[in-house]
């Protein structure tokens, strides 16, 4: 019996949570860097983008002094159907590992693998256009599928669900996502609800996602003629609130909560090719019961249009 | 405790490291000799004025639709001016509605459409 055996709970919280910040910030489109966007995909174009993302999570006040650390490489893929509609492919390659102090001694638990591949389309409903302003807004749906295993082993045991590459559950959701844009600047309001169903008698909380995100272009001052090369300047805030875990026909008092974070940034911009980097830091963690809070998440990413 | 601290050594520096190096490419890359305009075109057929074209990366789209045109030998934004300047291959044409199509696939619209050398122009359709 491993001492994290007895405290899935606790371990699924923060499993949960990592696991929203990575994937549901694995933003596609050619937009913000935590948040997702309604700028247009051509038909017949498609994006590319790659993701290196390092999140801790430590200050762990009980004896197990629990130090996780998860390094996620999100590949996105974006391909419009047509002018209004575009689809969506999330697919996370993860590595997850869990330091914690055992009576047998500091132990290091860990998995690496596919995760929860995410597939959603997204549609153009309303559109505005003017010299240099676009307006777009476009709700989204889709769905979480059980691509990440859930039943990994290692020489303590199976790995508690949260260390798992994968949730084992099929899990729908639904957003809509505002954008307004111009030369100097642009706006994203995004809200998302993830509904988590449940897998072997266990199931995270349901997921709502508010995130607003602002962006001010820094280069060039004049735009001159031609297609210059932006360099914008970030800010993004990312508001989650889960719902608590199901385990069997029960809830799990230590499980769900809400986060806030914020999340400077940079974006260079150029015609096929947008390189960006962001800081996310937790500004409130309002969690349920004891449970270890998230540091910083840091985001490389590289996006190419072809 | 040897691997507890050097877990921890390199759990804080390499988010630092990622961020140094992505400050230092963004930098490199945003000077103003990289931040210039990309390839024009001298005497252009036609000016499309297109609206809600407001960043570089989304210019591409459009592009990427207007080479779909039969015909079609150059294409340039110009995106402070919201246009889009079009060298045709000689004895070429392309109509106004082709024209407009191949902007709205890319997600936007055709504001106004000049015809600065008549000849390319085809006659519209029906």
């Amino acid at each position: 019996m491993s001492v994290l055996s007895t405290r899935p709970r606790r371990c699924a919280r923060w499993g949960a949570i990592l696991l929203a910040a990575v994937v549901l910030t694995a933003r596609p489109s050619p937009g913000q860097i935590t948040t997702n966007t309604a700028l247009p995909v051509a038909r017949g174009q498609g994006i590319v983008r790659l993701q290196a993302k390092f999140l801790r999570s430590t200050g762990d006040a009980t004896a197990a002094d629990r130090d996780v650390r998860v390094l996620a490489f999100p590949v996105v893929g974006v391909y419009g159907i047509t002018a209004r509609l575009a689809a969506f492919g999330v697919f996370p390659i993860l590595d997850k590992s869990l330091d914690v102090t055992t009576p047998l001694g500091r132990i290091t638990r860990s998995t690496t693998g596919l995760g929860d591949v995410r597939l959603f389309a997204r549609y153009t409903a309303f559109q505005f256009n003017r010299r240099g302003l676009l307006i777009r807004l476009a709700p989204f749906a889709g769905l979480e599928l059980p691509t990440g295993s859930n039943n990994r082993t290692d020489r303590m045991g199976r790995l508690p669900r949260a260390l798992q590459a994968g949730s084992g559950s099929w899990d729908p959701f639904v957003g809509v996502v505002l954008t307004r844009q111009s030369f100097a600047w642009q706006i994203d309001l995004s809200a998302a609800y993830q509904f988590n169903t449940s897998s072997d008698a266990f199931a995270f909380g349901d997921e709502a996602r508010l995130d607003v995100a602002a962006k001010v272009r820094l280069l060039p001052r004049n735009l001159g003629r031609g297609l210059p090369h932006f360099l914008y300047a970030n800010l993004e805030t990312n508001l989650i609130r889960q719902s608590k875990n199901t385990i069997g026909n029960g809830s799990d008092a230590n499980s769900g909560g809400t986060t806030w974070y914020a999340a400077p940034g940079l974006q260079y911009v150029t015609r096929r090719l947008i390189l960006e980097a962001a800081v996310q830091f937790p500004v409130v963690q309002d969690l349920n019961g004891t449970a270890l809070e998230n540091n910083l998440i840091t985001t490389l990413s590289a996006r190419f249009s072809f | 405790m040897t691997r507890k601290n050097l877990t921890r050594k390199t759990g804080h520096k390499r988010p630092a490291l990622f961020l140094l190096l992505a400050l230092f490419a963004t930098a490199i890359l945003a000077s103003p000799a990289r931040a210039q305009a990309d390839k024009q075109i001298d005497k252009p057929d036609i000016t499309l004025e297109v609206g809600g074209l407001a960043c570089p990366f989304c210019a591409y789209g459009i592009e990427k639709r207007l080479k779909k045109i039969e015909g079609l030998a150059e294409v340039s934004v110009l995106l402070e001016e919201g246009t889009v300047e079009l060298k045709m291959k000689d004895g070429a044409t392309v109509s106004e509605d082709r024209l407009k199509k191949a902007v709205k696939e890319a997600g936007f619209e055709v504001k106004q459409i000049v015809f600065v050398n008549e000849k390319v122009r085809a006659p519209q359709a029906g």
